[in-house]
């Protein structure tokens, strides 16, 4: 216990590791808040936020794209649910891979503070995020449609390896991202 | 990264993933979305993910102080903000990982 204690007094000693850990709170902070208030103000208007409609809508041209037949898309005030009659799909704002884009854009500042070529990678990073996350609810309207178990495997399991895996090779090239922009100023 | 690092993330994230989904399955057929309404859910759940990843950081070596405040960090990403858990636990452990080795006192 007292080792315990001991360590954890040493790493909170750490500068490097403090700064991290308090930068990435404060980013995920000001960006849920920018986030909750922007969803805050869509519920005033009665409407569904632009991220989800878009996100659904893009999943829904996949879809059809990828041949699924009679594919329907419509959109309320608290998600969308798009697929074929009987087996459709509900994507809510939970779903649209925002909380875990801003968990990224988290890491990004937190590992090295807030500077322009951060923001780039932030925006790319989003793109990158919506990018599997349309594949993903895509794919899932097909899986669906399809039927079976392969389905519930797909939702559950190797989407959200990919999409977590994706993540993590953003963090990898983020040194080189740094480096281009040194480089380039 | 190494492949052992590499696996070692593809591991975590699978056994993290497998508590996930039996657990929104409950959520299914309890007909809720709230985990309140199933606490022995949550606590279970919660508890086996906290251990899943005390033990991936443990495979990596790092010290019982860092391991805390990272399950902390993810526990606050996951229950104030709504964000992934495995996601806050591999950005402290990515962190740790990728800066100056030299700056740690545990490797």
């Amino acid at each position: 216990m007292n080792q315990i204690k001991t360590q954890l007094r040493n790493s909170l000693k750490d500068e490097g590791f403090r700064s991290f850990i308090i930068r990435f709170l404060c980013t995920l902070l000001i960006l849920t808040i920018v986030y909750e208030s922007y969803l805050w103000l869509t519920e005033q208007q009665r409407e569904l936020d632009w991220v989800t409609y878009k996100v659904s809508e893009l999943s829904h041209a996949l879809a059809t794209a990828l041949g699924v037949a009679n594919c329907e898309f419509s959109c309320f005030m608290d998600g969308c649910r798009i697929g074929v009659e009987g087996k459709m799909i509900n994507v809510l704002e939970g779903c649209n891979g925002l909380m875990l884009a801003l968990v990224y854009a988290s890491y990004i500042v937190g590992s090295g503070g807030f500077k322009w070529s951060s923001l780039v990678q932030v925006i790319i990073g989003i793109i990158v995020v919506q990018f599997f996350n349309v594949f993903r609810i895509g794919m899932l309207v097909v899986l669906r449609d399809l039927g079976g178990d392969a389905y519930f495997f797909f939702i559950k399991y190797l989407f959200n390896v990919i999409i977590y895996v994706s993540i993590l090779l953003l963090w990898i090239l983020k040194p080189h991202v740094d480096h281009l922009f040194e480089s380039a100023s | 990264m190494t492949l052992r690092a590499f696996i070692s993330v593809i591991t975590y994230i699978t056994l993290h993933l497998l508590a996930s989904g039996p657990m929104n399955y409950l959520l299914y057929i309890n007909n809720t979305r709230d985990f309140f309404d199933i606490p022995i859910a949550l606590v279970l759940g919660t508890s086996y993910k906290m251990i899943i990843a005390f033990v991936f950081m443990r495979f990596h070596k790092f010290d019982y102080g860092y391991i805390l405040i990272i399950l902390l960090l993810a526990f606050i990403t996951r229950v104030v903000f709504h964000g992934p858990f495995p996601v806050a636990v591999l950005a402290g452990w990515f962190f740790l990982t990728t800066r100056s080795k030299d700056s740690l006192s545990n490797q």
